[in-house]
């Protein structure tokens, strides 16, 4: 390859990205012709230049969130998923332990109106007082939190790095 | 996030001072992240925070102008076989760098771009809202200067 007319194009800002990458994998392994050696700084230049990276830290702000407010937010999370898998638990009846239940779900069809009336009534009268259980317990369990929130002696700094 | 180095080399070409340049790439992942929401609208998110690295370091580098001159250039070192090549070696890597500070703004990023960063004219025209034209002739003027230079430095010593 003609190194010579390569540069002049190069610096005529003629050449392809190839070609570039070609002249400086050229300086880089110390394979240029010596009559070519006063180019040599620039390209060694350029890879310094391009190696170089920043001494602190710099990530996305959610990468580096942790501490107290994630900590924080993990439990209210978990309180959360606790008190609604309680609920759950109890508007659903646990079979007796160790025996394989079969029902018979024929003998408890309701074909009187009224009798469906009733049934779908208790039935949500029971979810109803489940709820208000289940809404109770998480506004103590809220409260607590926040009273801890508050006693905390010292909050870790958010400021970004 | 590789892209954080291409953005941190380039606010440190335009402001010349490390912590200013990390504080300025710090702001860039602050905006990105604020309008995560809108991250499908940007077609190209890597133009999109160079661009952003560019507006900021400007307005950062406007209240204080790049101090790049002789006398803050690294002091030569010696490091190989040949002291008083590796000196000559090192005395022309710092006149460079020199060189490059003292190009005119647009100059300074085209060629940082192209010959640094290794972008495409195509790229170059987006992060800089520059036609391309003006991109190549920048490209041209400013290795036009390194080129005289280095012969410069070669024939005279200077």
């Amino acid at each position: 390859m003609d190194y010579r007319s390569l540069l002049d194009r190069y610096f005529s800002g003629k050449t392809t990205l190839e070609e570039e990458q070609a002249l400086k994998e050229l300086f880089r392994k110390g394979g240029a012709p010596g009559e070519l050696r006063e180019f040599a700084p620039w390209f060694r230049l350029l890879d310094e230049e391009a190696g170089i990276e920043p001494v602190r830290s710099i990530e996305l702000p959610a990468q580096r969130r942790s501490g107290w407010s994630t900590w924080r937010n993990n439990l209210m999370k978990a309180a959360a998923v606790i008190l609604v898998a309680m609920g759950v638990w109890r508007l659903v009846p646990s079979p007796a332990p160790g025996k394989a239940v079969a029902i018979d779900w024929s003998k408890y069809e309701v074909t009187d109106e009224q009798e469906a009336l009733r049934i779908t009534r208790a039935a949500f009268k029971k979810v109803a007082q489940t709820l208000q259980f289940g809404a109770s317990t998480a506004a103590e369990q809220v409260e607590k939190l926040g009273e801890i929130s508050r006693s905390a002696a010292v909050r870790p700094s958010d400021r970004l790095e | 996030m590789p892209v954080r180095n291409k953005l941190y080399r380039f606010a440190l070409r335009i402001v010349a001072n490390v912590e200013e340049a990390e504080d300025v790439v710090q702001e860039v992942m602050l905006r990105l992240w604020r309008i995560r929401d809108n991250w499908s609208a940007i077609q190209n998110m890597e133009a999109w925070c160079m661009r952003m690295t560019k507006n900021l370091a400007i307005d950062k580098a406007r209240y204080r102008k790049p101090s790049a001159s002789l006398e803050n250039a690294p002091e030569p070192q010696n490091t190989g076989d040949n002291p008083a090549e590796d000196l000559e070696y090192q005395d022309t890597l710092a006149r460079l760098k020199v060189l490059i500070g003292q190009l005119p703004e647009n100059q300074r990023l085209v060629i940082h771009l192209r010959d640094i960063e290794g972008l495409s004219y195509q790229e170059i025209e987006e992060t800089l809202e520059m036609p391309m034209s003006q991109v190549k002739i920048n490209l041209f003027r400013a290795r036009q200067k390194v080129r005289e230079a280095l012969v410069k430095t070669e024939s005279y010593g200077l």
